[in-house]
């Protein structure tokens, strides 16, 4: 009796039911951060997969069809319901619809379903009946359609490439002329407009236009008739499909990019349309308001803006680092200067980000506008957001990680090996080029690569520096001076943001935010994962050091 | 001599070496430093108050012909003053040299005197009334030319198409009031040198109408019209004033109320027809807002309160005109008390330092809520959000004339005594004060005062509204329910993981815990809003339960553990304690959501959110503050954890070994050991957190409605000052009122974040020095 008293006073005077609850803290931290990469992952990765083509015919008598994303039970009632991507969004205007599973009379997966990837409304679900030219069948659907219609496409990008190279022949040809015709429009109505003399260099430019209009003639009528005969036959095939609901659509073939069958293929089959389309995501341009295509120029902006960062914002964190623990003279203001150092590093980034607006944008920007840009002004060039900007502030935001981990990769350095070097006669700089600095590198390397995982998961500082949605231009092309610092520029968290939160079809718009949220996911998660790994190497390597 | 060589060379490295690096360094420093220097400076300018100077002044009968002036105005420039004589014609006066440029007199005017005249706020049309009862208007305009070297101003006057007979008996107009509408038509009204007011309505086309306007026989001293010419108000010189609607062009009576003891001498709507200025006898200046009223009528037999703030208590059967402060909408079930509207009534909202002597003349600014009043004892500039005023210049003799430069940079004055004054405005931030942003301020059209984050509003006649409490608030909030969340769960995880835990399940759970530090806060806020905020939209009633599941699923187990006798009792501390657990959490879970469903349909008549909003009036924002807290306190929960985790392990084991050696179990050595020594520790890891949530920018952005409303609830959104920043910054004009508004948000960001990361940095530091001890 006595001992059982014990016992249960023991039970909760030893607090084991209170050990219990902070056990189970943990597992729910655990589950929430697994949880949460598994649902990014899952829903980001599972996006290309080309999922089986449903069609379900509906009691009512119409029928949808599209890949299942989702079922789930209806609130408030004992049935279920299935989200269906029913594509085809300018015949029926949306691209998702809800469908009771009790309205549906039967589902089957045709096998001659087909997914139409378009470069405009984004995919056409149907079943391709004919490819026609000029109005008259070329082909119809059956056993060597397939391959005809894939050499057709492919047969229709090259003919787009060809007219692209043939318009820009046009416009090379045209160059000198695009030249004159921008004077003569200075002399008609700039403010000498009306002057005599304007009038008569006006006549003689015009002489001189025509005559090389002349001359180049060839040069330039060649290309354009080529361009047209091109152009005739790209526009000439088109494609017949009929709907799930028995409407016939009849498209241009130069709009379609790609087609499949998902539920002919098989597994290897998938594998390889899955790899095509991550190869397309991570190496094209977005398509419609970036719902669809790739994500190519943000990925560049992202690795360029951290580059430009590192560049800058690396040895001056390591110098700082280097004065504070082997320069500066210790106390109070060393003290006071280490304390805003570590403290800046919780500083909100948004805070960075007005900073950068107003001192780097606005003061160092427009400055440098009205010095050397004063032909351009009103219309700022360095006086607005710009990839230079950002990176600088970023820079000042990361600044403190490199500072940090230099720090402490600094003091982990024996004392004994300075000392040694000192007492062989090399001169400061000397030991602590070949004694400290190498020693220190695995520091320095974790601050850098933490210093760019943060750069390349911050938005806030951006969105008023000089991130936009989408770019006409990547910040560096072959054009003078090649490296165009002032440019705007996409990144991979704004384009999570901007997608996510203001594209005009969010539901639409949701599988690309997963898949570059995935992508961003990865990104972070290995540059951390090496950082801790030399992190650790840097503490074994100096345990034995220290003795 | 190689030798020599190559040491001077070393030495010189060592030299340079020591001069980049200090040179490098202290750049580095100085950045810090120059960061929380510049966003001060681009701050402080908001508190500067208003400066007026003179920049020329032109004495009359030197420049100007010697008669008397009826109004005056500028060109956008302020090159050029202009002055309408009481003749008709009008002068022109370069301001940079004095020169009288032109003067073009008005043909239809030949012979007459003008006797009263009033300008519009935004343009430089001017109505007029003559000595034979006549009224017109004319229009003074501006053409600049860039297309030289240098910019040239042209001057025009385009006279209106014909005089109006205001008075039959041909005597003169006393005071005139006018509005041009958009469609060329115009509105003018007169008292005639009897007291009579009537109203002039003329089409564009020549067709007009005059109708009389009845202030029951008082002696009508001002007049006022709205530009739009709905509204014609009249201040007698009893101090009463007359509202009259004329949008009809009929004059209809809508109130009257008093105003002043003494007479209206000045009456002047300001930019944006809302506000009325009021100036009398007695140099008093006043601002009424034209605000709406309800008759709240108590039909019930008890006394009942309809508003515990406002003092307003109904007795049975009472009925009492009130401010409409949607009194409707929030009783809107109660049968007792019914509404019926009372319309638009007129309140004195703000009063303004005195003049000594009558107010002369009032002129709105046409760029905000700015006006001049002038007097015979000078010039006063006030600001009607602020209720401020800053004296402009001193003694003006007479009846001195006045008006804003059309960017509202200056201000032209006219004394009486003839001389013609140039004044340059900088106002800085008249907008501002310190007040306004964090105290309560009534704006034009709300029912009283209140705090309101209301930044842009498309047009200039917008008063904007710049109270920081809202953002304060928001981020607070937003702040609180991440703590919430937060810190139990990190502070339980770091106890277990440092003192309870197995060394295997530590070196598991760290890296885990550090990868979340590293997740970005754009992917945590693309979480929480476009999937955690959707799901609790469908299944608030589960996400309830689980608050409840998940605690009576523990109990459930203690009970069952504590029940069975100690013997048989599986050990299950040690390697698999959480493996034991796991089921328990999952039930927990698992009962919550399977049950969530029938005690919806059960206790909340299948919709609980429509019963939350009958039975407490909350209603459901799907981006509201729930999201927010688990989006932020995923966010801040690595913070938190990792310094807790450190300042638990760094208890040195002497401390544990000692109270284990005492007998103490696992829980009580770390709850009455580990824990006491470790608090400073866990102090500041609590504060870094908040440090962290307060500053967080992304997830509020993405997570929240940023609506910058002040309510408790924990189903509305917020705007915190961070999205507030990131939202409004990109569309702030640099220099302005709300860029450095922003810059202000951004430096009390600073310094509160500064201060959180200083305390908890020294509270560590001793923390370190205490334990080197042992």
């Amino acid at each position: 009796m006595a001992a059982r008293n014990d016992y249960h006073r023991g039970f909760w005077a030893e607090g084991v039911p209170f050990i219990w609850i902070s056990g189970m803290a943990v597992l729910v931290l655990l589950a929430i951060v697994i949880g949460f990469l598994g649902l990014i992952f899952a829903k980001g990765a599972g996006h290309f997969w080309p999922a089986p083509m449903a069609q379900v015919t509906l009691k009512s008598g119409s029928s949808v069809m599209g890949p299942v994303m989702e079922t789930e039970a209806i609130p408030h009632a004992a049935a279920t319901r299935s989200l269906f991507k029913i594509g085809n969004r300018d015949v029926y205007g949306l691209d998702f619809r809800w469908v009771d599973d009790a309205a549906v009379e039967k589902r089957e997966y045709p096998p001659d379903a087909a997914v139409i990837e378009r470069s405009e409304y984004g995919d056409m679900h149907g079943f391709i009946q004919a490819l026609r030219e000029g109005g008259a069948v070329t082909a119809r659907a059956g056993p060597d359609f397939h391959p005809l219609l894939e050499k057709k496409i492919a047969r229709a990008a090259h003919l787009k490439e060809e007219i692209k190279k043939a318009a820009d022949d046009v416009e090379h040809a045209r160059e000198p002329l695009a030249k004159l015709e921008v004077d003569i429009r200075l002399l008609e109505d700039g403010s000498e407009a009306g002057t005599p003399e304007a009038a008569l260099k006006l006549e003689k430019l015009n002489a001189e236009y025509d005559a090389l209009a002349l001359k180049l003639g060839d040069a330039i009528t060649v290309p354009e008739q080529r361009i047209e005969s091109l152009r005739k036959e790209l526009d000439a095939p088109t494609l017949e499909v009929a709907l799930a609901d028995g409407q016939v659509k009849t498209m241009p073939l130069k709009d379609v990019r790609a087609f499949y069958l998902p539920n002919r293929m098989g597994l290897s089959a998938k594998a390889g349309h899955y790899l095509c389309k991550v190869w397309d995501f991570l190496w094209t341009w977005p398509r419609e308001s970036n719902t669809e295509g790739g994500v190519f120029p943000a990925i560049f902006g992202t690795v360029m803006m951290v580059f430009i960062m590192v560049v800058i914002g690396a040895p001056f964190g390591v110098m700082a680092a280097l004065y504070m623990n082997e320069y500066a003279k210790p106390g109070f203001f060393l003290n006071l200067v280490r304390l805003g150092v570590n403290n800046l590093a919780g500083v909100p980034s948004i805070v960075f980000g007005i900073f950068g607006l107003g001192f780097f944008i606005y003061f160092i920007g427009g400055g440098i506008d009205r010095l050397f840009f004063t032909d351009k002004l009103p219309e700022p060039t360095y006086g607005t957001g710009g990839i230079l900007w950002a990176s600088l502030t970023l820079a000042l935001l990361t600044v403190p990680v490199v500072v940090v981990a230099t720090l402490e990769g600094l003091a982990a350095v024996p004392r004994a090996n300075r000392e040694g070097a000192l007492a062989l006669g090399s001169t400061k700089w000397q030991m602590l080029w070949n004694v400290v600095l190498p020693n220190s590198m695995p520091g320095i390397l974790t601050g850098v690569i933490l210093a760019i995982s943060r750069a390349t998961g911050e938005v806030a500082p951006l969105m008023i520096t000089g991130v936009v949605k989408l770019v006409a231009e990547l910040p560096v092309d072959a054009g003078w001076p090649f490296l165009h610092l002032d440019r705007k520029f996409m990144h991979l968290g704004f384009h999570i943001y901007d997608v996510g939160f203001q594209s005009p079809n969010v539901e639409a718009a949701k599988p690309m935010v997963y898949t570059t949220t995935g992508l961003l996911l990865v990104i972070v998660v290995t540059l951390n994962l090496v950082a801790i790994l030399l992190r650790n190497r840097l503490r074994k390597t100096y345990k034995g050091a220290a003795l | 001599m190689g030798s020599d060589k190559h040491e001077k060379i070393v030495l010189l490295k060592d030299r340079f070496a020591r001069y980049l690096i200090t040179a490098g360094g202290v750049t580095v420093i100085l950045s810090v430093a120059a960061i929380m220097l510049f966003i001060f400076i681009e701050m402080v300018p908001l508190f500067y108050a208003p400066e007026a100077a003179i920049s020329s002044q032109w004495a009359a009968g030197q420049r100007l012909s010697p008669v008397a002036g009826m109004a005056v105005g500028a060109d956008e420039y302020r090159e050029t003053a202009f002055r309408l004589n009481e003749t008709g014609a009008v002068d022109f006066l370069s301001l940079k040299t004095g020169e009288a440029l032109k003067s073009i007199p008005n043909p239809a005017l030949a012979g007459k005197k003008i006797t009263a005249a009033s300008r519009a706020v935004k343009s430089n049309w001017i109505a007029f009334g003559t000595a034979d009862g006549m009224a017109g208007s004319t229009e003074v305009r501006f053409a600049a030319d860039f297309s030289g070297a240098a910019r040239t101003i042209t001057q025009s006057v385009r006279n209106g198409e014909q005089l109006y007979q205001a008075d039959p008996a041909r005597r003169p107009v006393r005071i005139i009031a006018g509005a041009l509408g958009e469609d060329g038509g115009i509105r003018i009204a007169a008292v005639k040198d009897d007291g009579g007011l009537v109203l002039l309505t003329a089409g564009e086309s020549g067709d007009s109408n005059i109708a009389p306007a009845s202030a029951g026989g008082a002696r009508i001293t001002a007049l006022a019209m709205k530009s739009t010419g709905r509204q014609l108000i009249a201040g007698a010189a009893d101090g009463m004033v007359y509202v009259f609607d004329i949008e009809n062009g009929q004059p209809r009576t809508a109130e009257n109320f008093k105003a002043s003891a003494a007479g209206i001498t000045a009456l002047r709507f300001l930019n944006g027809d809302e506000t009325l200025v009021i100036g009398d006898e007695k140099g008093d200046v006043a601002g009424w807002f034209s605000v709406r009223h309800i008759i709240a009528k108590n039909g019930g037999a008890k006394k009942m309160t309809l508003d515990r703030a406002h003092g307003i208590v109904l007795k049975p059967g009472e009925e009492r005109e009130v401010i409409d402060r949607n009194y409707a909408g929030q009783r809107g079930a109660d049968p007792d008390v019914s509404f019926a509207p009372a319309g638009m009534r007129y309140l004195k909202v703000r009063g303004f330092a005195s003049h000594g002597a009558a107010v002369t003349a009032i002129a709105p600014s046409p760029r905000n809520k700015g006006f001049v009043t002038a007097a015979a004892d000078g010039l006063t500039y006030h600001y009607i959000t602020t209720g401020k005023s800053y004296p402009v210049a001193p003694q003006q003799d007479g009846k001195p004339l006045v008006a804003f430069a059309p960017k509202s940079d200056g201000i032209i004055a006219l004394a009486g005594d003839g001389v013609l004054y140039d004044y340059a405005l900088t106002a800085y931030h008249p907008d501002v004060t310190f007040n306004t942003l964090f105290s309560k301020v009534w704006y034009e059209g709300y029912p009283g005062p209140a705090h309101v984050w209301q930044s842009t509003g498309g047009t200039d006649e917008f008063e904007p509204k710049f109270s920081l409490w809202p953002l304060i608030f928001g981020t607070l909030k937003g702040t609180l329910y991440a703590m919430l969340f937060s810190v139990p769960i990190a502070l339980l995880g770091a106890l277990y993981l440092s003192q309870l835990a197995p060394v295997r399940l530590r070196n598991i759970v760290k890296p885990v815990i550090e990868l979340m530090a590293a997740i970005p806060s754009v992917v945590v806020g693309f979480l929480a809003g476009l999937w955690l905020s959707p799901l609790m939209d469908r299944h608030l009633m589960a996400f309830f339960m689980v608050l409840f599941s998940l605690p009576a699923a523990w109990f459930v187990f203690v009970a069952i553990m504590w029940a069975v006798p100690w013997h048989k009792r599986p050990d299950i501390s040690g390697h698999y304690e959480l493996l034991y657990l796991l089921p328990v959490l999952a039930a927990g879970l698992g009962l919550g959501v399977a049950l969530a469903p029938a005690v919806e349909a059960g206790l909340f008549g299948g919709d609980i959110k429509g019963w939350l909003y009958q039975a407490f009036t909350l209603a459901y924002d799907p981006r509201n503050c729930v999201v927010v807290g688990f989006a932020l306190g995923f966010a801040v929960i690595p913070i938190i954890f990792t310094i807790a985790e450190d300042a638990l392990t760094a208890v040195p084991p002497s401390l544990t070994s000692a109270s284990f050696a005492l007998a103490a179990s696992r829980w009580q050595t770390a709850i009455h050991v580990v824990l006491p020594a470790a608090s400073p520790g866990i102090f500041a890891a609590i504060m870094l957190g908040l440090g962290r949530a307060v500053g967080e920018t992304m997830i509020v952005l993405m997570a929240t409605g940023n609506t910058p409303i002040m309510d408790w609830s924990i189903f509305n959104g917020m705007r915190a000052m961070s999205a507030a920043i990131a939202v409004e910054m990109p569309e702030a004009p640099v220099g302005g009122s709300l860029y450095r508004i922003l810059f202000l948000v951004g430096f009390i960001l600073f310094i509160f974040t500064f201060a959180i990361n200083t305390l908890a940095g020294l509270i560590s530091n001793r923390l370190r020095r205490k334990y080197s001890r042992f």
